[in-house]
């Protein structure tokens, strides 16, 4: 019975946690607004009249599995995945089209779209 | 009445000097010239403008560049430089415009009135000392033994001698005395302690230094490149050594490349440098791959140059912003990619080199101009269209830098790739051996949601397009369709691409409507009936569209035609236009016997209408003596102006079996407006490719049908009634 509770708590705990992942990605809010770097991609993109996707996602390392916050940038004719820091840790599409090898999108959400 | 009569000489010398300075004031000009205009040629326009025999001009620069950039539109551009009595005058220039061998306009810079004793008082080697002692260098590059292999390998021999002076009249730019000309003696001073190199003027009468024009901006480098050989760069010399930017003056801003260390933080690069400007293989081909570098210094270079060139654009945006190359970004980064700004190259991995080869680089710069033109949306067939257009720059710059072979023109990542025939280059002439689809729905054509809808899959057809209409072909499509393409040549074909992306695509053109904006554009540039849009639409053909069901016999136009459009009507026989042109819009009708205009048919202030009774048909050419004009309206049709038929308000002029078909472009609903019907109609839907896919009974006068499903295209309408067979291309969005 105490072995139950217990799985049944990690269960709630685990499925509160993931629900909660997508809305609060890189434990941000409004990551346009609350994230100056990605504010700053928006407001570069907007000045030039550049069309612009972003998603939120939570993303698993392929080879370590583990899994990180960040955000995929859609922008000329790269898919450029940041951290939560601003870092660039992968890009898909450009000159070849391939997909980012490097992870795996688990959840995504747009968040910024101007076209 | 001395001191008079010096008073009066005084008030003479001082008008005279007056009069000299205000006669060699430079003057610039700029005329339009007429048929009525007896300006013929630069000696014409001599005899009108100059009263002096002793100025001659010397067509001293046919720009070959110009020719060859605007020969398809029939502009040819001269340029004439002035001497005085043979010794030439610095920057006085004149210009020609003509169009069709007429000049069309003139314009440029020159001295009148010029009175010069041409006879040096010094001789050329005190002026050269003379113009020593102002630079006041150290070193001198003729006096450098160290420079002499490199001077020689970059065709610079002449400056290991001391430099000629050549006479020339000048104006004194340094003595606040900019109105007066001189005769001097011109020397390429180049310095090497301190740095400098210069066109140094001094006065041939009393050997003062009158004008610097520095040349040093810049300099030439030699470069060993990692894909194309050894090729000269413009490089930028800073605290004595040269590293890769390009500020000559000649590339809009710039071009800038520099160096990530495999990186991902564009904060952390640094410039790449050399010492003595030839930058060998010896010293960058090595482990980091640095040499890849100098590809994509080169490569942004030839990429500015076709551009600018072949299509007089400025840089991807047409505002000569700076282009920007990244290069040795991230580890084993096997891409390169455009991230709206700026150019990023990985240096390969197992399978490719790194990825700076000449059509990479002009197919990264291409999506910058395709996101400041265009601005095709990255996904789905505009975004499919989008990367082709980008592989097809890569063929044209390829083709542009020559020395290219037609394989290595003609196929994308040819240079980088690592292994044989890879299933991930593109071959623009045979896409299928690349995975990529032909023909349009046809074999490889992807479904899918990857790849933004499989971008670069189906961008395969939009490269077969271009190659064949370049190259011509014959065969079947994957739809057993017979095509037989006469090639017209990449350079008209990438006059036809370059106009169709900059004035007629728009960000969600797809496939059809693309068949039908790059014939609009070929047929703007040779001609409604011309052998170039012949092949544009059997090309078409070849890719599985087939334009020639999309033009209707007869169009009725109703739509409003909103602000900042531009847009082409055609059809076989007739045009019926009841509709209102807004403000900024460019509208042409086209049809082959009779366009008329009805009440209703408005055209606001500021809208460009264009009329042509210049189809292609048999009713055509039973009209031969009706010439296609166009014109600009305001307000009111000129009815003198065009080969239009223009019906009163007042009179009655709805025919019985007119209908009206709106909206179009729609969304969803089409609106079928019978102004007489006679209780039975029908209607028939076709797609591009000829099929029908709706075929219905119309019960009364006003009938819709819902489009709301079908694929955004255009189709053609048939509507059958006791009265009336019409046939209208509908668009859907």
């Amino acid at each position: 019975m105490k072995h139950l509770l217990y799985i049944a708590l990690l269960i709630t705990l685990l499925s509160c946690s993931k629900k909660a992942d997508l809305d609060k990605v890189c434990n941000v809010n409004d990551p346009l607004t609350e994230l100056p770097w990605l504010a700053q991609i928006v407001s570069n993109a907007e000045a030039d009249s550049i069309y612009l996707k972003i998603t939120k996602v939570i993303l698993k390392e392929k080879k370590t599995r583990k899994k990180l916050d960040g955000f995929i940038v859609s922008i000329g004719d790269a898919s450029i995945y940041y951290n939560c820091v601003g870092e660039q840790i992968c890009v898909a599409g450009g000159d070849s089209g391939a997909p980012c090898e490097t992870y795996k999108t688990l959840k995504e959400k747009t968040i910024y779209q101007n076209y | 009445m001395k001191k008079r009569i010096n008073q009066i000489n005084i008030l003479l010398l001082f008008l005279f000097a007056v009069s000299i300075a205000k006669a060699q004031e430079i003057k610039f000009f700029h005329k339009e010239l007429t048929s009525f205009d007896s300006i013929k040629n630069i000696d014409d326009w001599k005899k009108q403008n100059l009263n002096n025999n002793d100025i001659n001009t010397v067509s001293a620069n046919n720009n070959s560049k110009l020719r060859s950039a605007s020969s398809y539109t029939g502009w040819e551009h001269e340029e004439y430089h002035m001497q005085y009595k043979n010794i030439p005058i610095e920057y006085a220039t004149i210009k020609i415009h003509k169009k069709d061998g007429d000049i069309k306009s003139i314009n440029g810079e020159y001295y009148e009135n010029i009175k010069l004793d041409i006879t040096p008082n010094i001789s050329e080697s005190m002026a050269l000392e003379k113009a020593k002692k102002y630079i006041g260098a150290d070193l001198y590059i003729w006096e450098d033994n160290s420079e002499r292999d490199f001077l020689v390998k970059t065709n610079q021999a002449y400056l290991l001698n001391p430099p000629k002076g050549e006479l020339v009249i000048c104006k004194d730019y340094i003595h606040n005395d900019n109105k007066k000309l001189c005769l001097s003696y011109k020397f390429e001073i180049y310095a090497k302690q301190p740095l400098s190199r210069s066109y140094v003027y001094v006065d041939a009468k009393n050997g003062q230094v009158i004008h610097v024009n520095s040349i040093i901006k810049d300099d030439n480098g030699s470069a060993e490149t990692r894909y194309s050989g050894t090729r000269t760069i413009s490089t930028n010399f800073i605290n004595n050594q040269y590293r890769l930017r390009d500020y000559d003056g000649q590339r809009g801003n710039g071009i800038e490349t520099f160096n990530m260390h495999n990186g991902t933080n564009y904060a952390n690069v640094t410039d790449f440098i050399d010492n003595d400007n030839n930058w060998t293989a010896a010293e960058y081909n090595n482990a980091n791959k640095d040499n890849a570098a100098l590809d994509a210094h080169w490569g942004a270079m030839m990429t500015y140059d076709y551009f600018k060139e072949v299509h007089n654009r400025n840089s991807f945006d047409n505002q000569g912003s700076v282009i920007k190359n990244y290069v040795h970004y991230g580890s084993n980064y096997g891409n390169a990619f455009w991230d709206g700004h700026v150019m990023t190259y990985g240096d390969g991995n197992s399978q490719y080199d790194a990825y700076t080869s000449l059509d990479v680089i002009a197919h990264e710069i291409g999506h910058g101009v395709t996101q400041y033109t265009a601005g095709l949306v990255y996904q789905g067939q505009s975004g499919a269209l989008n990367e082709s257009i980008s592989d097809i720059w890569g063929a044209c710059v390829d083709n542009y830098a020559g020395g290219r072979t037609f394989f290595a023109i003609w196929t994308h990542d040819d240079d980088i790739n690592l292994s044989n025939l890879s299933t991930n280059e593109r071959f623009l002439w045979n896409p299928k051996l690349g995975g990529q689809p032909d023909t349009y729905n046809g074999t490889n054509w992807y479904t899918g949601n990857n790849n933004n809808i499989g971008i670069h899959t189906n961008s395969g057809v939009f490269n077969f397009w271009f190659y064949v209409l370049s190259n011509g072909g014959s065969g079947f499509t994957d739809f057993n369709t017979l095509f037989l393409v006469s090639g017209i040549g990449i350079n008209k074909a990438e006059q036809i691409l370059y106009k169709a992306l900059t004035e007629y695509f728009t960000p969600n053109t797809n496939y059809v409507t693309a068949a039908i904006l790059t014939t609009y554009a070929t047929q703007e540039i040779f001609g409604f009936c011309s052998e170039e849009v012949i092949s544009v639409k059997e090309a078409w053909k070849a890719v599985g569209i087939n334009l020639s069901l999309n033009i209707p016999t007869n169009l009725s136009i109703t739509n409003t035609i909103t602000n900042g459009t531009n847009v082409v009507y055609s059809a076989i026989n007739t045009i019926d236009a009841s509709n209102i042109i807004e403000e900024n819009t460019i509208v042409t009708y086209r049809a082959g016997d009779q366009i008329t205009l009805n009440p209703g048919f408005t055209v606001n202030t500021g809208a460009h209408v264009q009329a042509y009774t210049e189809e292609c048909t048999n009713n055509f050419i039973n009209r031969q003596n009706r010439i296609a004009r166009s014109a600009s309206i305001q307000n009111e049709i000129q009815k003198d102006e065009m080969d239009i038929a223009i019906n009163n308000p007042e009179e009655s002029i709805l025919s019985e079996n007119k209908i009206i078909v709106y909206p179009n472009p729609t969304n969803s609903l089409v609106n079928i407006h019978f102004f007489k019907f006679n209780k039975t109609a029908s209607l028939s839907i076709y797609n591009s490719i000829g099929q029908m896919i709706l075929n219905k009974d119309i019960t009364k006068n006003n009938f819709n049908v819902d489009l709301t499903s079908f694929k955004a295209g255009v189709y053609t309408l048939h509507i059958t009634s006791a009265v009336t067979n019409k046939t209208i291309q509908i668009i859907k969005q």
